[in-house]
């Protein structure tokens, strides 16, 4: 059964083809198939930030002096049915669960334990942006399907390691949640004809500017 | 339902159908009535029960339960709390659970064949089994706050930026 749904977490694939190409992802999410985690050390990865999500978000309540919502097992999934606003049987959702929420709304927690704990990242990876700006983006257009005021204003990117931790904070940059849409849509029509030929065009790099939204606002580091 | 080679063994000398058994993720879950027709084949007539604690507001049960069979005596412990039972009547639970513990030492498949009293609630909301899903046994404040001790504990990490702090001062 085809997958007509669209997470924040593939956005990466789904716009850039990073993991796997955009037209292998497209027979994927045809087939109703979820992509595997090869190797070891990808499973190995992978289970180290399940389990250490919870430090990621300690690290920020002690920092923030305060507790945000929709954390570990009580993480929400929100959705946005029929994202392209289709008069037609067929349509794509979006939708996306963060590691955690603050109160307000204002800002959403993504936490990554980089390197199976072994080191933070220098900068805050590119490859990172598609998942924190499309979690605001799916955020916001829930929001409003809700008649809800509040809008995400950031995304904190807790970067939790047991000897170093890092804190980004990206605000929120219209620009480029456009420049993720034009793609998405290509790709939720794509899926929805069943074709891969306009995914088959390179993709245009992004042209505005994303570094200005983004800046280191915590570290800590094990002092030796 | 895909029954080991153990669980077969165990199946056909208690005379126990597929029926009296549910599937939770691929392990064989015997319901109680099953415990029970076990217990009647083995020969357990009698169980002593105690009551090891009991707190009707707070929803918490605990019972100390022993059986005798050819001079061998076993002794489990079943328990009910709000964090692994939904049901209202937490003694009949507590008991339930605690006699299925005490018939499955006698048949020796701990860790093959499992009782319902071995389930809780997971992440997702779905029955796991017990001893895979301790970290979810706790509330969400509780896992934090164990996260948080654990965060402060890591000796010598010292803030050498926080641009949150410096917005405070100004």
């Amino acid at each position: 059964m085809k997958n007509l749904n669209l997470r924040s977490s593939n956005f990466i694939n789904y716009i850039f083809g990073k993991y796997v190409s955009r037209e292998e992802q497209l027979a994927l999410d045809l087939e109703g198939k979820e992509r595997e985690i090869e190797g070891d050390w990808q499973k190995y990865i992978m289970n180290y930030g399940n389990l250490h999500e919870k430090h990621g978000i300690a690290e920020w309540v002690v920092w923030a002096e305060e507790m945000p919502n929709y954390i570990l097992d009580k993480q929400k999934s929100f959705s946005v049915p029929n994202w392209l606003d289709l008069d037609q049987e067929e349509t794509i959702s979006l939708s996306s669960t963060p590691d955690g929420i603050k109160s307000d709304f204002s800002c959403i927690l993504e936490v990554k334990c980089s390197m199976g704990g072994k080191s933070c990242y220098k900068d805050l990876p590119k490859d990172k942006l598609p998942q924190i700006y499309g979690q605001q983006m799916v955020l916001n257009s829930w929001l409003e399907s809700q008649k809800n005021k509040e809008r995400v204003e950031k995304t904190h990117l807790i970067n939790w390691t047991p000897n170093h931790t890092k804190i980004w904070e990206c605000k929120r940059n219209e620009e480029f949640e456009n420049y993720l849409k034009k793609y998405l849509e290509i790709y939720s029509w794509a899926l929805l004809n069943e074709k891969d030929d306009e995914l088959k065009k390179p993709i245009e790099q992004f042209k505005g500017e994303i570094e200005k939204s983004i800046s280191l606002i915590y570290e800590a580091k094990v002092c030796v | 339902m895909k029954f080991d080679k153990e669980t077969k063994v165990f199946m056909e000398t208690y005379d126990l159908d597929e029926n009296l058994f549910w599937d939770c993720h691929g392990s064989p879950i015997l319901l109680h009535r099953g415990w029970l027709k076990v217990a009647n084949k083995l020969g357990i007539a009698d169980y002593e029960l105690t009551e090891i604690e009991f707190n009707s507001q707070a929803g918490i049960c605990v019972i100390k339960c022993s059986a005798t069979l050819d001079g061998i005596t076993h002794t489990d412990y079943g328990e009910s709390s709000p964090k692994n039972n939904t049901n209202a009547y937490i003694w009949a639970m507590a008991i339930k659970r605690a006699k299925d513990r005490v018939i499955r030492e006698f048949t020796n498949v701990s860790g093959v064949v499992y009782s319902d009293a071995d389930l809780v609630k997971g992440k997702d909301g779905k029955l796991q089994m017990a001893d895979k899903v301790d970290a979810f046994e706790r509330t969400t404040d509780e896992q934090v706050a164990e996260a948080i001790a654990e965060v402060k504990n890591i000796k010598n990490k010292k803030v050498i930026k926080d641009e949150k702090s410096k917005s405070k001062k100004q």
